[in-house]
């Protein structure tokens, strides 16, 4: 229920929200600009002591919209002869459809790793929720604990591991780790079927549903807040995640965005900022679409329905 | 929802579709031709750095090298990181088998371990097979890459490497600000004092009223390499050195007046302005001579010549100026920076790998690489030709890249990587950079944190090895025992028929989470537990690592001011950081619950900038920080501007340069803050579940807005806020990447930057003590659980679980 207001306390809102947003927006209006400029422009020292400074200073001069292209080149996209008469930049010979392996791999990665954790989590967390079993809060902590182990802990050994089962430069060790459940995400859905009410489940009890039904038929439909969240969260994470693929992956074909990404930081520093602003830009924008059609989903919580029915 | 936003989301659902759709064909149709193409060539692999015109370069040898050699399959492995690529490869006993070798940096200590093959019994074959061949290389370039493994010594005994070229050390020079200002270019060499008085005059030429006009006589690298070039114009050197010219690592002198001299010029350029001094984030130096900048920037290699070649100005390439106080005539020493291309001891095939390596270093390869203007070739033909140097093209002067050969010598450093982090944080940081120690201090600073590594129990060579046996079997009782106690001591609780089905089907569930665990944390955090307890390079295998028992711990403990400095910057921010964060979050979140008209809208934009993370976000907020051409300095002094007057200093700070004691941490949560929608998206998520019919009732109850929140919304959400603060906790006492991408633009080693888990990387991958960077994560690990322990303790009786029976 929301309780009704006067229209100066609107607009007040409006204020608010508008300002807030105008703040939020501005780093992201300058990663736009500056993506569109020159690499000569985007060193000047910005002027803002009068509008006309201001202006000159923010917007690009003569904005550069081929750095997209040129910048999705240098991360290894190939595009045949006639996309480049669409979109500009090189063309490469003797291919027939654009070719960006390492788009290919990322997404293959985040996808499979997205639906791996969300089912795993969900899984584990419900155990942890919904049975009493001896063990059970040790093993929890135990969980908790793993969160705060630092990377760098196991990065070595894990390594060694993954050597010997001869997957070094494959994509498996980027996707397998991820199949057992993440103690953040485990905790998420923990705390979500913690707060479910018991009687959900009892009528499916008494009617001798197994645990498996139970959770399938019942319960993980009514995770859908957060499985919308823990879905992108694992998205962003793995989306963007640097060490392991930087770590596991060697051969170009099999990299991916984030690495890609860093190899605008040449040996002798960032050698093209505006190139590197611009392929920031379209490596983040996935995350954003993606949030952007879940947005339902955050906003009528299926839990509410499980309560009233 | 309209027709056009159905038609935006079908558009999307079907892109998307069909973008998954062909990642997977993709990656599926490349593995199935992988495993398909039977391919019975001997496979060399070969781990190199660069930019892509120097990938360009290697790709195209390969395929020269397939064709004459169709037997021979070669893998190339770039790598951004190689220092950290090429251990873990050799860490992990897969090394590649040829690598570059960075001698300086690396030769020794790898040829310690075995890890390089000797390479004199191909030299000989080839006298035989190919003679005359060794001889086309600069005679100067091969004591580079030989070691003396009894004397520990370099520049002589077994040689590992070939190298692919080199570079001599100079200065550039902008000679259009050289003619403005009337002043002639120091072709046969220059001293200081003329330096001085030239890069006065150029520096006169700024415009003082425009900050884009603003003109530097001379930049200064300063990095330790350099600054040891520096050093020895005037006749100072870092370590004592005997007649024969081997250092004597335990012998600094720093502290002697040549050095001092020349460090107190540099300083003194830099304080009086003539020399640009940069702090923080600011246009990189290379950038700023190549936009016109500055008259004069040194000492560089050959290496900048392919940017500089773009450039549009007048320039050129003049020596190093010297020392005041040296006789006429005195030409300095020169490092001899090089690559050469190395083999891997266990490599399987060791003559292919030789004929790749001879390959590699022919004159095909450094024909591209001269035509390029990256390195000076190391075969002498090519330097002459006009692959290195044609009539018309810049620098005119490349004859000097030449001619200082002579005076090369090969560059000795301890094995220990330390000496160079100390020259890195108290002479380029502290003394030259922030100025927050004198060039005395400085050097005694070095010298008295050196001593106490030589000193270091860590650092006898008598320790005994890791016995790895005793501790598998050891370390498989004891987590066997554990287990056994946990399960007999919850199987004192006894149970009836049905909980145990019930206990059963519980496990069921957890057990997934259980075998990753046992597989991906439990075992490596065996491991690393027992690696805590030595000294272990990873550069060798596993066998190498010597026992030291809990002398990591005590040495963190007692007698390395970097941990407590790291403990420091990390509990500032943390301190900082949480509270602000999730408060921020909560109000956020407290906004975006409100029913109005458009709100879908503002949380896409309250959220988007959380989806931005990793290297592409701290590469925006660079750009914002940035003391010259940032976004945020700028906007804050200009309200002050429009009212026509100066905005105070404190509103301009340096933030991660010499503000950074108070300014980085709240510059860092200023960061954070952009992102503030991550936590708004959870703790909203919570709001939605609070039912609406409490609301209603503490309505009807006469409860006001603020009263709500703390009655209703707060208890009701607060397992989530408790979560998230413990998520937050653990979040910032693992800050790596801001700080590690912020550090590297800001210099480089600056301490206020120095948080605890970058302190860790850099013991593990900059300076290879895996051991003691074990021992800190476990200390970091133990710190974080016992943390989380007491926010467990002091949440309780104020969350409220209301499923919870």
């Amino acid at each position: 229920m929301e309780v009704h207001r006067g229209p100066v306390s609107k607009s007040f809102r409006y204020l608010v929200l508008i300002a807030g947003a105008a703040l939020l927006m501005v780093p992201f209006v300058w990663l736009v600009l500056g993506s569109l400029k020159t690499d000569q422009e985007i060193s000047q020292v910005p002027r803002f002591d009068s509008l006309g400074a201001l202006v000159d200073s923010t917007l690009p001069d003569d904005p550069q919209p081929q750095n997209f292209v040129e910048s999705l080149q240098f991360m290894g996209m190939d595009l045949p002869a006639w996309a480049t008469t669409l979109v500009g930049g090189e063309a490469t010979d003797g291919i027939l459809l654009p070719r960006f392996p390492a788009l290919a791999n990322t997404i293959v990665i985040t996808t499979t790793v997205c639906v791996l954790q969300v089912l795993s989590s969900a899984l584990v967390g419900y155990g942890f929720a919904r049975f009493r079993f001896r063990g059970r809060d040790p093993v929890f902590i135990l969980v908790l604990a793993t969160m705060m182990l630092p990377y760098q802990v196991t990065m070595i050994p894990v390594f060694l591991l993954f050597r010997s089962l001869g997957w070094i430069d494959s994509l498996l060790p980027l996707i397998v780790p991820f199949a057992f459940g993440n103690p953040f995400f485990i905790f998420m859905f923990r705390q979500f079927f913690m707060q479910l009410p018991y009687e959900l489940t009892e009528a499916a009890k008494i009617d001798g549903a197994s645990a498996w039904r139970t959770f399938w038929g019942i319960m993980f439909p009514l995770t859908t807040p957060v499985v919308a969240i823990v879905a992108i969260y694992s998205f962003m994470f793995t989306w963007n995640d640097f060490l392991a693929p930087l770590i596991y992956l060697n051969s170009p074909a099999m990299r991916t965005l984030a690495v890609e990404l860093n190899s605008f930081n040449g040996q002798y520093g960032v050698e093209n900022r505006n190139l590197l602003l611009a392929a920031s830009l379209i490596t983040m924008m996935p995350c954003v679409v993606l949030f952007f059609s879940a947005q339902k989903y955050f906003i009528d919580t299926g839990a509410g329905s499980g309560l009233k029915g | 929802m309209s027709r056009l936003g159905a038609g935006i989301k079908m558009t999307l659902v079907g892109v998307s579709l069909v973008l998954v759709l062909w990642a997977f064909a993709d990656v599926g149709l490349r593995t199935v031709s992988a495993v398909g193409a039977g391919d019975d060539r001997v496979r060399l692999r070969i781990l190199f750095w660069g930019d892509n015109r120097e990938r360009a370069i290697i790709d195209e040898l390969i395929t020269s090298f397939e064709a004459d050699n169709p037997g021979i399959k070669v893998e190339p492995l770039h790598a951004a990181d190689f220092d950290t690529k090429l251990k873990t490869m050799l860490a992990s006993g897969d090394p590649p088998d040829a690598f570059y070798m960075p001698y300086e940096r690396m030769l020794g200590q790898l040829a310690e371990d075995g890890l390089l093959e000797p390479l004199d019994r191909f030299i000989e074959q080839e006298a035989i097979e190919d003679p005359g061949w060794f001889e086309t290389f600069y005679p100067q370039l091969w004591p580079a890459f030989r070691w003396d493994g009894e004397a520990k010594t370099l520049g002589r005994g077994t040689l590992y490497a070939v190298p692919k070229g080199f570079t001599t050390l100079g200065c550039y020079v902008n000679t259009d600000l050289f003619e403005q200002a009337g002043v002639r270019v120091p072709y046969d060499g220059w001293t200081w004092d003329e330096y001085e008085r030239i890069a006065k005059r150029i520096t006169e030429l700024s415009d003082p009223d425009d900050p884009n006009r603003r003109v530097w006589g001379g930049v200064i690298q300063t990095w330790p390499l350099v600054t040891r070039s520096h050093l020895w114009t005037g006749g100072g050197e870092y370590f004592a050195t005997d007649a024969e010219g081997i250092a004597d690592f335990e012998d600094v002198i720093l502290d002697e007046p040549a050095a001092q001299a020349a460090i107190d010029f540099w300083v003194r350029g830099r304080a009086e302005g003539w020399i640009y001094r940069a702090t923080g984030i600011a246009a990189s130096e290379n950038e700023l001579f190549r936009l016109g900048k500055v008259g004069v920037i040194g000492p560089l290699g050959r290496w900048m010549t392919p940017t500089y070649r773009k450039v549009d100005f007048g320039w050129d390439f003049v020596p190093l100026p010297v020392g005041p106080d040296m006789p006429d005539g005195f030409v300095p020493p020169n490092p001899l920076v090089t690559v050469g291309w190395s083999m891997a001891s266990g490599t399987e095939n060791p003559d292919e790998a030789w004929k790749l390596i001879k390959f590699l270093c022919g004159e095909q390869g450094q024909v591209m690489i001269s035509e390029l203007g990256l390195e000076i070739p190391s075969l002498r033909t090519v330097a002459e030709s006009d692959a290195f140097h044609s009539e018309g093209q810049l620098p005119a002067n490349s004859r000097l890249f030449l001619d200082m050969v002579e005076t090369c010598i090969p560059i000795q450093m301890p094995l220990e990587q330390e000496f160079r982090r100390f020259v890195e944080e108290d002479i380029q940081g502290k003394t030259l950079s922030l100025f927050d120690m004198t060039p005395l201090e400085g050097a005694q600073s070095v010298e008295r944190r050196w001593r106490s590594i030589l000193a270091s129990p860590l650092n006898q060579p008598d320790l005994p090895k890791m016995p790895w046996g005793v501790l598998a079997i050891g370390s498989a009782l004891f987590v066997g025992a554990g287990i056994l106690f946990l399960v007999l001591w919850s199987r004192k609780q006894k149970l009836g028929l049905l909980d145990r089905t019930e206990e059963r089907t519980g496990w069921t569930f957890v057990s997934i989470w259980i075998i990753g665990f046992a597989l991906f944390t439990l075992g490596p955090m065996v491991v690393s537990l027992l690696l805590s307890l030595s000294t272990w390079t990873a550069t060798g295998p596993l066998s190498g690592a010597r026992y030291v028992g809990i002398g990591n711990f005590t040495e963190m403990f007692t007698s390395d001011a970097s941990f407590y400095q790291s403990i420091k910057v990390t509990v500032i921010y943390t301190v900082l950081a949480v509270p602000i964060m999730q408060v921020a979050s909560i109000l956020v979140a407290l906004l975006m619950n409100l029913a109005v008209k458009g709100i879908a809208l503002f949380r896409t934009m309250y959220f988007v900038p959380s989806v931005v993370s990793g290297v592409a976000l701290v590469t925006l907020w660079i750009t914002i920080f940035d003391n010259n051409s940032g976004l945020l300095n700028a906007s804050l002094s200009a309200p002050f501007e429009w009212l026509g007057a100066e905005a105070p200093e404190w509103l301009k700070p340096d933030w991660f340069g010499e503000d950074a004691k108070w300014a980085s941490a709240p510059a860092l949560v200023i960061m954070g803050l952009w992102a503030v929608g991550g936590g708004m998206v959870i703790y909203l998520a919570a709001l939605k579940n609070v039912p609406s019919s409490l609301y209603e009732a503490a309505y009807l109850d006469g409860a006001g807005p603020v009263r709500r929140f703390f009655s209703v919304t707060l208890p009701m959400i607060s397992p989530i806020v408790f979560f998230q603060v413990v998520m937050a906790i653990i979040g910032s006492f693992q800050i790596f990447t801001q700080a590690f991408v912020i550090r590297g633009s800001a210099g480089g080693t600056n301490e206020a930057l120095l948080f605890y888990v970058l302190n860790l990387y850099d013991q593990a991958f900059r300076f290879h003590n895996m051991g003691y960077a074990s021992a800190m994560a476990w200390v970091l690990f133990v710190a974080i659980l016992l943390l989380t322990l007491m926010v467990f303790r002091g949440s309780r009786g104020v969350v409220h679980y209301e499923g919870l029976k």
